[in-house]
């Protein structure tokens, strides 16, 4: 711990009220994987402060000198590396708390961790009714569920948009069926030939069982 | 083209593997069953001493995939040395009504470990009334006793979209989580 009986806050002064509250329940689905507990702050000192840098004429929001400011961006590859989606994804808060939280313990030493909130999500086991979640969900579950791979490898491989991704990876988070980890690109996915191959057979297969691709 | 490929049904005696292989096999599945002389004559008249055999024909060209049910237990280790070469599933069957159940599925996690971690693997409970979360878990803590991860789900072997469906699964395992089956490692 910390040593503080107080939550950690995190301003988020351009923001809607809407985005405050998503944010809270965000908060509350990563209850469980956080160290510390954090909090949506409307006044006062703050360890994180959110920015929504889409509303750059809004009033510079006060902070304190030594809390980290944090990007906030419906298109973040147009800005600085380390500005995290608007509307704000789990994996992209929860990674940035988890930073958070080191540099405050004055622990950040964990240099396989990247600043921009990179993750890699492992499954820990298949939900135990997954034959009825929809079934591009189980092409995420069969994704991870060897090695860790960040959102964006996932969407690469199976075709599936990162958005919907997110939804999945909340579902097995909030039954913790996930683990993150601090990602490091080994280039393993396969060779377009190899899945072919076995999209092929898949296809074929299914065919002949009377399931249309 | 004449391509091969393999899938294994394991399972203890009585789990399922004959009924599987029968529901899905375009040639007239090759058995070894016997009439059963020991303690399973109580559940079963017979029961598999080798391996069931049966083909599936693709479509499309002269490719199959052959159809293998071997036994799980650890005496029959030395059968998995037929189906190895060009295994790219296995789907692993739990008796629900046997009360040795997890035993069983322990017994063949333990034996064929190094095996299950490189190829897509699917967990099936048969003969269950309905969905059983209980025995679903204590799969899945099997499972995670062995460092495995695989879909654990319930099917009745009699009927083949069941059956189907456990393909439907491995096949998605195949296509989006291995690269090379049958060349990982367990994690």
């Amino acid at each position: 711990m910390l040593g503080q009986t107080r939550s950690l806050k995190i301003a988020c002064p351009n923001f809607g009220i809407e985005e405050k509250g998503a944010l809270r329940s965000i908060l509350g689905l990563l209850e469980p994987y956080l160290q510390e507990p954090w909090e949506v702050s409307e006044a006062g000192p703050c360890d994180v402060c959110f920015v929504n840098v889409d509303q750059p004429n809004d009033a510079a929001p006060a902070q304190d000198a030594a809390s980290r400011v944090v990007r906030c961006a419906q298109r973040p590859r147009l800005h600085p590396q380390g500005t995290i989606h608007r509307p704000l994804r789990p994996h992209e808060v929860l990674a940035v708390l988890s930073d958070a939280t080191r540099q405050l313990k004055g622990n950040d030493r964990d240099d396989t961790c990247r600043p921009d909130g990179h993750w890699g999500f492992r499954l820990r086991a298949w939900p135990l009714d997954f034959i009825k979640w929809p079934k591009p969900w189980w092409r995420v579950l069969a994704c991870i569920a060897r090695e860790a791979h960040s959102v964006e490898q996932i969407a690469e491989r199976t075709g599936l948009p990162a958005k919907y991704i997110d939804v999945c990876m909340e579902r097995l988070m909030a039954a913790q069926l996930v683990e993150r980890l601090a990602y490091t690109s080994n280039g393993a996915l396969a060779g377009a030939g190899l899945k072919q191959k076995w999209s092929a057979l898949a296809s074929r297969l299914l065919k002949k069982f009377g399931f249309a691709r | 083209m004449n391509e091969v490929y393999k899938i294994v049904f394991m399972g203890a005696p009585g789990s399922g593997k004959t009924t599987c292989i029968a529901a899905l096999s375009d040639i007239p599945p090759v058995s070894t069953d016997v009439p059963c002389t020991d303690a399973l004559q109580e559940t079963k008249d017979t029961t598999t001493v080798a391996l069931d055999y049966g083909e599936l024909r693709l479509d499309g060209d002269n490719g199959r995939l052959l159809l293998y049910g071997l036994p799980g237990q650890s005496r029959f280790s030395y059968m998995f040395d037929v189906v190895r070469t060009g295994l790219f599933g296995a789907i692993v069957l739990v008796d629900a009504s046997s009360e040795g159940a997890i035993d069983g599925l322990a017994e063949t996690l333990e034996t064929y470990r190094e095996d299950l971690a490189s190829i897509p693997l699917v967990v099936a409970i048969n003969k269950s009334d309905g969905p059983s979360h209980a025995l679903g878990l204590r799969c899945q803590q099997a499972l995670h006793a062995h460092g495995l991860v695989a879909p654990v789900t319930t099917m009745d072997a009699r009927r083949r979209d069941d059956v189907v469906q456990l393909f439907e699964v491995l096949l998605t395992l195949l296509e989006f989580g291995f690269d090379h089956p049958g060349k990982g490692r367990a994690t």
